[in-house]
């Protein structure tokens, strides 16, 4: 997994973008509070060549996640619409994230799937495979996020 | 004059973000219809004329690539102007759209005033 570094500025920049949430790895497992987590997976196809199929993960807390949404919608996050949002919001994230990533690596055959997302308390719902990379974001207002790339058996998943 | 708008994108929180980027932008807006995919915006188009449409690629049912080839066949993109905005960034893909007739390609995430200056410039320099 060559590629861990860029992968991780892939999630801190894309958050900062498209959330105004500024994050930064840290070496800790994170430590979540209680309360439920939204998990979202993005399966990147193989083009055939040399890259294997993937799946991109990026877990949060569900309440960081209507944060999230409602800044992305520009609306407070105590508002209706921002709750019925967390989940789209975490998965146009990763759509985003993917982009980055192929345009990086410069594959014209890989196929982006659609980011599915579940909510969750426990962090092993994804069946992580033996391939794979976890980096622990901290947000500037002390959240936590997961964000990790997986590439073995478990990437269809 | 207002300007009647489609947006496109299965993400419906990126709708509410682009529409609310539009409504910040000055431009004169009509009606804003939205659409989760392909199907979808060719339903509203049946019954609507719209001034241009904010097109994303990577969605269910029937994707922004399909949409445009459909609508490339139907020759609506000569009278209805299509913005994609998309994750999408491998050159050789935006490039090919291009050929079809889309007038912009715009990288998600997006600016505000990003989106403001190429609808305007498709829309022909004209702000409310």
């Amino acid at each position: 997994m060559a590629e861990t570094k860029f992968e991780t500025s892939a999630f801190v920049r894309i958050l900062e973008e498209a959330a105004y949430l500024v994050t930064e790895p840290v070496g800790c497992r994170p430590r979540w509070r209680s309360g439920s987590l939204l998990q979202a997976r993005l399966l990147i196809g193989g083009d055939g060549n040399d890259r294997p199929a993937m799946t991109l993960v990026l877990v949060c807390s569900a309440r960081l996640a209507v944060e999230i949404a409602a800044t992305m919608m520009g609306i407070e996050p105590a508002a209706e619409q921002a709750a019925g949002s967390a989940e789209d919001a975490l998965g146009e994230v990763l759509n985003m994230v993917a982009g980055m990533l192929c345009e990086e690596w410069g594959d014209a055959g890989i196929e982006v799937g659609i980011p599915r997302v579940e909510v969750t308390s426990d962090l092993l719902v994804h069946e992580w495979a033996a391939e794979q990379v976890t980096v622990t974001l901290l947000s500037d207002k002390g959240d936590w996020l997961l964000a990790g790339l997986d590439t073995g058996d478990g990437a269809a998943g | 004059m207002s300007y009647d708008v489609l947006i496109v994108d299965d993400s419906a929180v990126y709708r509410a973000t682009l529409r609310r980027m539009l409504e910040m932008s000055g431009i004169d807006l009509g009606t804003v219809h939205q659409a989760a995919n392909g199907r979808e915006a060719l339903a509203v188009l049946e019954h609507s004329l719209v001034d241009i449409m904010l097109v994303d690629l990577n969605m269910p049912d029937m994707n922004g690539l399909e949409l445009i080839d459909r609508l490339c066949g139907d020759g609506m993109l000569v009278s209805t102007p299509v913005v994609v905005i998309s994750s999408e960034r491998r050159q050789t893909r935006i490039d090919e759209l291009k050929r079809q007739g889309i007038r912009a390609f715009i990288r998600k995430p997006l600016r505000p005033e990003s989106l403001a200056d190429v609808v305007q410039e498709v829309l022909g320099g004209m702000r409310g």
